[in-house]
């Protein structure tokens, strides 16, 4: 398992976890909500990496096209720096998706959004 | 039942709801509506938040992850949402998506939080196994039950291995 590379993001955004719950409305308009654990999933992270050069791309690549959609990971604080987020204990990040790439003159942009999963053995 | 922060928003927007009514239509005729209650709910505000500093956005943090997310209500104070008119003095609120934090700057955060007013009547109940304790009594106010809480049904004659009991707590009882 390989960490995800310390690297200093420049833009950030979180999506704290949430709970399963089922409503239920009446007609008259009063509404049930049901928890059905007390588990929170759905923990998500966006990251923007901008750099003048390929060398992040390239780790960032290197990193997913080990890790991808199978195997999970842990966060350098690089990435978390300042932020002060916590998460559950065991859990681990895995990519919601591919990383994309965004070529500007002089300047690649490298996005990547990560989702927080439960602890599993492979 | 929680109180939502008292951090005021850069800007709200909402909407005004909607009544208690189903409708159908019929051969021949117009639509038929059914008017259910005189309760106007489902009012969703928009809060956004913008260069909220650590303090302030591990006030919002906090709060999300006590409500249990979108599942709880709360109450949110008439300032935050700029003592507009426009829900019942009853009303509760709901989380209606996850919010989303944007990270702008070293501990600076812009965020929007959108929830929604419901009706404010609670349900809430908990389930106790072995070995039950029994909470504090707690005056409330919910969707079927009305009384003092906690209601308690006994199991004295089923002989179980550590006497039982169920108790149905109210929403907003702490036990």
């Amino acid at each position: 398992m390989a960490n995800f590379p310390s690297l200093s993001p420049q833009s950030r955004s979180y999506t704290p976890g949430s709970v399963e719950v089922r409503r239920s409305k009446t007609l008259s308009g009063e509404e049930v909500t049901v928890r059905r654990t007390n588990t929170a999933v759905g923990y998500r992270l966006r990251f923007t990496f901008t750099s003048g050069s390929t060398s992040q791309q390239n780790e960032i690549f290197s990193h997913y096209a080990v890790q991808n959609r199978f195997y999970p990971f842990d966060l350098p604080d690089s990435v978390l720096q300042g932020s002060d987020l916590t998460f559950p204990t065991g859990y681990q990040w895995i990519y919601a998706k591919a990383p994309t790439v965004a070529y500007d003159p002089d300047i690649i942009r490298v996005s990547v959004e990560l989702l927080l999963i439960a602890p599993f053995n492979i | 039942m929680s109180s939502f922060p008292s951090l005021i928003p850069n800007s709200i927007s909402f909407d005004f709801g909607a009544p208690q009514i189903s409708e159908y239509s019929a051969f021949g005729i117009g639509p038929i509506r059914f008017r259910h209650t005189d309760f106007v709910n489902s009012q969703t505000f928009s809060l956004t938040y913008q260069a909220l500093d650590q303090t302030s956005i591990e006030l919002l943090r906090a709060h999300y992850s006590a409500n249990d997310g979108t599942a709880g209500e709360f109450a949110v104070p008439t300032a935050v949402v700029g003592g507009v008119n426009a829900v019942n003095s009853t009303s509760v609120y709901r989380y209606t998506t996850t919010p989303t934090e944007t990270h702008i700057g070293f501990q600076r955060y812009n965020v929007t939080i959108s929830i929604r007013a419901i009706e404010g009547v609670l349900l809430k109940f908990i389930l106790v196994g072995e070995p039950a304790q029994l909470g504090s009594l707690a005056a409330f106010d919910s969707y079927v039950f009305s009384g003092t809480a906690p209601f308690i049904l006994d199991a004295d004659d089923a002989s179980p291995a550590v006497a039982t009991s169920l108790i149905l707590n109210s929403g907003g009882a702490g036990s």
